[in-house]
């Protein structure tokens, strides 16, 4: 294998992720199949090998085949000798990638980990690439519940693409977060605002928009205007492919949970059925659901919640240190024994998080 | 009489009292927002 090989392969990968970072997908879809045509099946020397595993798995999550299938990496596949190599991309690359495959099983603990170490060599990659990691970073936050945090990073991220005219998706991303920022923290008007601003921006990507829908949906529960949030779950459905995805299984749920709520209980009942079947199927990135839905048949679809299952579903939780789905379960445990005039166990779930939390190295 | 009178408009300023209270608790109720659900992105 010759320099002048190597070095046209080097430059075709780094035009190729160029290309992903701008979302320009025809033409990165065109470099792939120059690239693959061009790769010799034996012996391609490490760093080029490594080079293109990073790139072309961004190049899927850019396609949106992770986003639609969680468990398509474990982050462990992608720890090769890649440290060895002294390249400051590829380093960036690789720590990069092994956040986002960690953020998509939702560990977002050691994602924020990998993403420390990315940051030290953001100044190597373009400012569109440093765009999308400010943006994903923010959403780690936003996952962790460190709202302020994630704004910071959003409003960083939208700073660098703010003028191009490809990086709607990037924005549509950005807003569905900050409407979700805003919501939790009360702007009803503003978050709904920002939700469709997303769906405005996401015409040309029906997984996007229906995810932009689906914020709006969110915004619509926590308010407790249900009849609408059941009606905007089943439109977001009803738009791109999220119903084949992990999210269509998250919508689901909170379809069955808002009819739950509205008080219909048959259609809940049997949606939820259908929720927790697949959930099993898709286990590890979907804990959170498999809480939810057992606390939640405890709540609404028996006469007396049993003890053992609601324990079971808070274990879940704090096993995954997914603090702020154990703050909002315990809330709702809270609420019902407050409807039911049983104050000692109120008390007991609105305090749960106050002692629980500390314990898991969690802030309040 | 006059600490009869001072009672029962003790009572009365108590219990008018209560009745705001009670009903800034239902306002403060009503307005409480809960965290559900966060958003996801592609």
């Amino acid at each position: 294998m010759t320099k002048t090989y190597e070095n046209q392969l080097l430059q075709l990968i780094g035009q190729w992720f160029t290309q992903l970072s701008t979302y320009k997908l025809e033409e990165a879809r065109k470099l792939k199949k120059e690239i693959d045509d061009l790769l010799s099946p034996i012996h391609l020397p490490k760093q080029i090998e490594s080079y293109y595993d990073l790139v072309n798995l961004k190049h899927q999550l850019i396609t949106n085949e992770i986003t639609l299938q969680s468990n398509f990496y474990r982050s462990d596949l992608l720890d090769k000798d890649v440290l060895e190599t002294t390249d400051r991309t590829l380093k960036y690359l690789h720590k990069f990638m092994q956040a986002t495959i960690l953020m998509n099983n939702e560990d977002y603990i050691h994602s924020i980990e990998s993403l420390r170490i990315a940051e030290k060599s953001l100044d190597y990659v373009s400012r569109f690439e440093q765009a999308e990691f400010y943006f994903r970073t923010g959403y780690v936050y936003y996952r962790l519940d460190q709202n302020i945090t994630a704004l910071n990073y959003l409003n960083r991220s939208y700073h660098l693409v703010r003028n191009s005219i490809h990086h709607d998706r990037l924005k549509a991303n950005l807003s569905i977060i900050k409407a979700g920022i805003l919501s939790e923290a009360g702007y009803d008007r503003e978050s709904i605002e920002c939700s469709e601003k997303a769906v405005l921006l996401s015409t040309h990507e029906p997984l996007t928009k229906s995810m932009a829908i689906r914020s709006k949906a969110n915004n619509e529960f926590r308010f407790g205007r249900f009849n609408k949030a059941a009606e905007l779950y089943l439109s977001a459905l009803n738009t791109g492919n999220q119903n084949k995805s992990n999210v269509g299984i998250k919508s689901r749920f909170n379809l069955a949970h808002s009819w739950l709520k509205m008080g219909a209980l048959d259609w809940g009942k049997e949606m939820l059925n259908q929720v927790e079947g697949e959930i099993q199927n898709k286990a590890q990135s979907l804990s959170e659901f498999t809480a939810r839905g057992i606390i939640c048949r405890e709540l609404y679809l028996h006469d007396r919640p049993d003890p053992i299952k609601i324990n079971m579903g808070l274990s879940i939780l704090k096993e995954k240190k997914l603090l702020y789905e154990l703050r909002d379960v315990t809330k709702e445990l809270s609420n019902f024994h407050l409807h039911n005039e049983e104050y000692k166990l109120a008390y007991y779930y609105l305090d749960y998080t106050n002692y629980v939390v500390p314990i898991l190295g969690g802030d309040l | 009489m006059l600490k009869k009178l001072a009672t029962v408009g003790l009572i009365v300023v108590m219990a008018f009292g209560f009745n705001v209270a009670l009903q800034d608790n239902q306002v403060a109720d009503n307005t409480v927002i809960e965290p559900q659900n966060k958003n996801d992105v592609t």
